[in-house]
């Protein structure tokens, strides 16, 4: 009979992580998917996940930040769907206006996240009511300021970022990935990313060290909510239009994104790669649930169910790392 | 006082305690080595030995806390295996721990009877438990008002409410350890005389104590162990302090020390007058470069403040000199940029980042040395770093691997090699080679010894006495946070720096008996009134803020006080009022729940589907449905928290996505129809009073009688507030947990059922709002985010005001848009100002103030 020890599933699990356990996944979903409809191997549908998983990247690796100083930002929705109301109501489809209102928008998410920061290190809130509170208030604001009805669109010029092409691939993603590669570099190779480590890994340690631990915290919560900012134009930019309620969605798939891509709950622990990694995993999943014609209720199980797995996985993989 | 000892009992011939051969290994360590020890009846126990000489394991053994590797235990002449501390206290072992274990959020008769009460299975017989108390506080002669709270009493009387905890089960055998290290001598005589007085009803008293004195004048007999083993028992006749010492000490000197060069020049570190508040005072030593001093006594001397104030970490007055030019101590920063460099004790909490690389760990304070503008140099790093793993000879595969894999003593080399590329101009170690095993210990003295060499200066912090005269050119003494004595590494004798240490103390105690110092220290008396001020202040003020908000409305719109407006507004109250109670009795252990919210979404959709037509049966079984599924989901989220060990927060939101689905499956848009029976019978009103507000109020009352009264109560407050001592006094703390998140999907549950009867269909977002919306009424009314605070009358209050300020607003047709705005705002503003409140001295101050005019009213 073929048996499989807790021990060996746990070395045959370290093993697939050192390979990077999320870019398997995203490999494996892809061929199912692809066996299931044809239509997946084609280059333009590849690239339609790679558009769309852009915008939830984004707002993952701000999320990322906040999960490596060991909080949580469910802000990041609020701010998304701020984005979108602030840029499209100050553009109003001019484009003279379209350096000024998005550098409002990013002024504002950098408020936002200061805000949150400050709560959390100077008033010791939780990182997660921190967020919520702000999150609503941000949701409030953006219902009171459109009066339930928002107007304006975006310029054509700024339509470019989110629907637009270079060298064959969608500007999109290009944005992403190279958002993505600054923020691995500098979470890699900066002192800032180090002492944001630290910090995340052992706080009285860190203070010990002579790191600034409230000011590195602060900062990874503006970075936070610049990050989803950013992910919010650039969905703004593709759809281009406002739209209440925008962000809500990456409230759950944000922190998903993370999760799958392996950084740890309890701080100090993961990667922006590895993030970009499960912001892939994720639109994947929706496109085949889409695929396979699932209702949009069993797409809400899957994705609470994948959060619990990949948590209880790492889990498995390094026992003491993720637990917090 | 001999002549109050019963020697009937002393001669018993079975003891009451009997360890045979007991032998524990910890990695690297024998902690005890064929222990064996007896203790009789109506005997006191003294038992001494330096630190490290085992104890503290032994008595952790006794308190089935640990378990031995091998040997024998006996209670009253029968073997028992102790296997939990619970077990050991039913077999009649009671401890009394050094550091208590008293929870902070509850009362004294509550303390002293916690898991133990008197009463039925659901109630706590309040009268019973305060007379029991009575009992054996005034049997110890001690009055302590029991309706104070834990966090206000004084050391001494924290120390007193767990010997009278340990009393409760009538012991066999009670131990203390260390009792007196935190108390006054005032206290201590007072301890003497409790013990004696336990003595005589046959008692036995194991009395574990460093205060040499104070041993020989209670023992009968005196154990001595060193080094895990047991030296010698004494009949307490003719022994001296000296005796005791020189059986204490005199180990033999088994490390070769490196030699020293005992060659000092320029004068480094000066120290004048500093104190810190409450910790030293007027310290004054100076080190010099090369030499290595020691700062050594008995722990808790003010050893550790002394160091860790050098650091930058405590509040100082008085002046630091380095190389001879002054500097302020404001924070590690400003320490490490002065030159001085600090190595915890505590490696795993406070030194090492333990998921990460020895490399990372290493550079982390050399950062801003190894980088231009923020970028590391990598090449820089990796050099140096290779440098260090050679330089100390850590053994490891290569510099990426994270030092959770390393030995206890590669890691020291870790915390040490950070440091040296640095070239501090004073090194402070403390317990530098804690954990270590015997080789790297040599290796780690040598290092010290080369720093030296290298013209550093070094202080080194010891509770090992060996270590310090071993390595150190000097050795500071400290006693109660002064330095007593300095003693030259030759005439360096363990005896010499204990008894400078003991003298001293005893010096200080009779100091302060002549100073009269605890003459008129009386015990506060708590009044009821004070108690209830206390618990329901916030709730007062809620309820003021409440009325405020009526008033305000009624003078602005007509409509407010209708009948009809009045009874939609508590038909309103009614869902929230119930999810937030569930709520909060997560948010009490210290818990959140975010699936609340969905799964009133999923009950309304449920509802839909059972809960039709109008015939009674079927109602009923649909009403059952629905609350079986809340108490399923409130299981799941149990199990993903306790078994699968995944923190409240994510587990939550991934059954809040869960279970958002599946209220999507069973329902994808609103409609269908819930029983207008069932409806009716839910919105049924009295008058204009709708009869659900009863019931939710009855449900407040009985939840709070519960809280004061009810034995789920207690544990819930006693693990919100220490899990750690809950669990040490036996409750099961994971079960509670686990219950708690039940009772939270079933109000959820009911919560749904209230919100289906009122829109009398299926609305799978009907609950979007209540996930956010039962945090902020459990916070606004009071309860403490962090856990072990809060009232359900509060609860309901918080939930009150939040769907009153909805309605005013509606009243004053103010957008429904900034209900958003405001609940998380008004959530914001309570746990901040709360938490404020909390970290300042505020509170301090506030029940200060409340004391004093609560007396002057009397």
């Amino acid at each position: 009979m073929f048996m499989i020890s807790p021990a060996r599933l746990s070395r045959a699990l370290r093993f697939v992580n050192r390979l990077g356990a999320v870019w398997i996944a995203v490999i494996l979903l892809y061929l199912v998917s692809g066996l299931i409809s044809p239509g997946m191997f084609q280059i333009n549908e590849t690239l339609n996940i790679l558009q769309i998983a852009a915008f939830l990247g984004i707002v993952a690796i701000g999320q990322t930040l906040a999960l490596l100083v060991g909080g949580i930002d469910l802000s990041v929705a609020g701010v998304v769907t701020m984005s979108n109301i602030v840029v499209t109501s100050l553009m109003l489809g001019q484009s003279e206006t379209l350096v000024p209102s998005l550098l409002i928008s990013i002024l504002l998410a950098a408020a936002v996240g200061f805000i949150n920061g400050s709560l959390i290190t100077l008033a010791r809130v939780t990182p997660l009511v921190a967020t919520l509170g702000t999150n609503s208030i941000l949701f409030g604001a953006s219902l009171v300021y459109t009066g339930g009805a928002p107007h304006g669109s975006i310029s054509p010029a700024f339509a470019v970022c989110g629907q637009g092409h270079i060298f064959g691939l969608p500007v999109s993603t290009v944005c992403w990935l190279a958002i993505g590669l600054v923020m691995a570099w500098i979470t890699r190779q900066t002192t800032f990313g180090r002492k944001l480590y630290a910090v995340g890994a052992n706080p009285a340690a860190a203070r010990l060290m002579g790191i600034p631990v409230n000011r590195i915290l602060i900062s990874a919560y503006v970075l936070s909510s610049v990050m989803a900012c950013l992910g919010g134009l650039l969905l703004t930019s593709y759809i281009g239009l406002p739209s209440l309620g925008i962000g809500d969605q990456f409230l759950l798939t944000s922190v998903a994104a993370v999760v799958v891509g392996g950084t740890a709950l309890s701080g100090g622990w993961g990667s922006i790669v590895g993030t970009i990694g499960g912001a892939i995993f994720i639109t994947e999943l929706n496109s085949f649930t889409n695929i396979v014609r699932v209702s949009t209720g069993s797409r809400f199980v899957l994705q609470g169910a994948v959060i619990a797995l990949s948590v209880l996985m790492y889990h498995l993989v390094g026992s003491k790392r993720t637990s917090s | 006082m001999s002549d109050e000892r019963p020697d009937a009992l002393v001669e018993s011939p079975v003891p009451v305690l009997a360890v045979t051969d007991v032998d524990k290994s910890f990695p690297g360590v024998r902690a005890l080595v064929k222990v064996s020890f007896e203790c009789r009846a109506g005997e006191i126990h003294g038992l001494v030995g330096e630190n490290g000489a085992g104890k503290t394991t032994l008595m952790r053994i006794l308190a089935g806390v640990n378990r031995p590797d091998s040997g024998k235990i006996q209670i009253s002449g029968k073997g028992v295996t102790l296997s939990s501390p619970r077990q050991a206290h039913d077999l009649g072992i009671s401890m009394v721990y050094q550091d208590t274990r008293l929870v902070d959020g509850i009362d004294v008769a509550q303390n002293i009877w916690l898991e133990r009460e008197p009463g039925s299975a659901l109630f706590i017989n309040r009268r019973q438990m305060e007379r029991h108390s009575a009992a054996i506080l005034q049997r110890l002669g001690i009055q302590i008002d029991l309706r104070r709270r834990v966090s206000e009493l004084s050391v001494g009387e924290r120390q007193i409410v767990e010997i009278a905890r340990a009393l409760t089960a009538n012991p066999a055998v009670l131990i203390l350890d260390e009792p007196t290290s935190s108390l006054d001598s005032a206290e201590s005589k007072q301890l003497g005389k409790i013990l004696v007085g336990l003595r005589t009803t046959g008692t036995g008293i194991v009395f574990i104590s460093h205060r040499l004195p104070e041993v020989l004048e209670l023992a009968d007999r005196i154990t001595i162990m060193k080094d895990g083993e047991i030296v010698s028992t004494l009949e307490n006749k003719g022994v001296t302090e000296d005796t005791l010492v020189s059986l204490m000490v005199g180990r033999k000197l088994s490390l070769a020390f490196p030699s020293k060069t005992g060659k000092t020049g320029a004068t480094r570190l000066e120290v004048e007058d500093l104190s810190s508040p409450g910790q030293f005072q007027n310290v004054s030593f100076s080190v010099a470069a090369g030499e290595i001093v020691g700062l050594g006594g008995i722990q808790g001397n003010g050893q550790r403040e002394i160091a860790r104030a050098l650091y930058g970490l405590l509040p100082t007055t008085g002046q630091v000199r380095l190389n001879g030019s002054r500097i302020t101590l404001s924070s590690p920063g400003h320490a490490i940029r002065s030159g001085i460099v600090y190595v915890p004790a505590d490696r795993r909490g406070e030194g090492l980042f333990i998921a990460h690389s020895i490399r990372e760990n290493i550079a982390i304070p050399h950062l801003s040395a190894w980088s231009n503008f923020g970028v590391m140099f990598k090449r820089q790093e990796a050099v140096a770093v290779r440098e260090t793993i050679d330089r100390l000879k850590i053994r490891t595969p290569s510099s990426e691997q994270p030092v959770e894999f390393l030995s206890g003593g590669n890691q020291q080399k870790v915390v040490f090699g950070r440091w040296l590329l640095a070239k501090p101009i004073l090194y402070i170690f403390e317990e530098p080679t804690a954990g270590v095993d015997v080789g790297t210990k040599l290796e780690l003295y040598r290092v010290i010894r080369g720093l030296g060499e290298e013209g550093a200066a070094v202080l080194i912090l010891s509770s090992e006495l060996i270590e310090l005269i071993g390595v150190c050119d000097r050795i500071l003494v400290a006693a109660h946070g002064n330095i007593v004595d300095s003693v030259t590494a030759s005439e360096a004798t363990e005896e010499r720096i204990i008894g400078s240490a003991v003298r001293k103390k005893r010096e200080h105690a009779a100091a302060e008996e002549s100073a009269g110092k605890n003459a008129g220290k009386n015990s506060r008396r708590v009044s009821i009134r004070e108690v209830l001020l206390r618990r329901y202040t916030g709730a007062g003020l809620l309820c003021v803020l409440v009325l405020l908000l009526c008033a305000y409305t009624v003078s602005r719109s007509p409509y407010f006080l209708t009948e009809r407006n009045l009874g939609n507004l508590v038909i309103q109250v009614a869902p929230l009022a119930l999810v937030a109670t569930g709520q909060m009795a997560v948010v009490l252990i210290s818990g959140i729940d975010l699936s609340v919210g969905p799964c009133m979404s999923l009950i309304t959709a449920l509802a839909s589907y059972v809960i039709v037509g109008n015939e009674q049966d079927n109602i009923a079984a649909g009403i059952a449905i629905c609350l079986i599924v809340g108490v399923l989901i409130g299981a799941l989220n149990g199990f993903i928290i306790l078994y699968l060990r995944i923190p409240d927060l994510i587990a939550t939101l991934s059954t809040f996505s869960v279970v958002t689905g599946l209220a999507l499956i069973v329902r994808p848009s609103p409609g269908g129809n819930v029983s207008e029976v069932f409806a009716d019978a839910i919105t049924t009103r009295i008058g204009w009073f709708p009869i659900m507000g009863s019931a939710v109020i009855l449900l407040a009352i009985v939840g709070e009688i519960l809280q004061l009264r009810g034995r789920v109560g207690t544990r819930l407050y006693a693990i919100g507030s220490n899990p750690e001592a809950a669990f040490v006094a036996g409750i099961p703390v994971e079960r509670v947990r686990f219950f708690a998140y039940l009772f939270c999907g079933l109000m959820a549950a009911l919560a749904g059922l209230v919100v289906a009867a009122r829109i009398g269909s299926g609305d799978p977002q009907a609950g979007s709002q209540f996930t956010l919306a039962s945090v902020t009424a459990v916070v606004v009314g009071g309860t403490s985010i962090f856990g072990g605070r809060g009232t359900v009358v509060g609860t309901l209050l918080g939930a009150f005001l939040l769907v009153l300020m909805q309605n005013s607003l509606n009243q004053l047709h103010v957008s429904a848009y900034y209900q958003y705005v405001w609940t998380g705002a008004l959530m914001l503003l309570a746990v901040g100002a709360y938490s404020v409140y909390e970290h300042t001295n505020l509170n301090a101050q506030v029940s200060g103030w409340l004391q004093k005019n609560l007396r002057r009213n009397r």
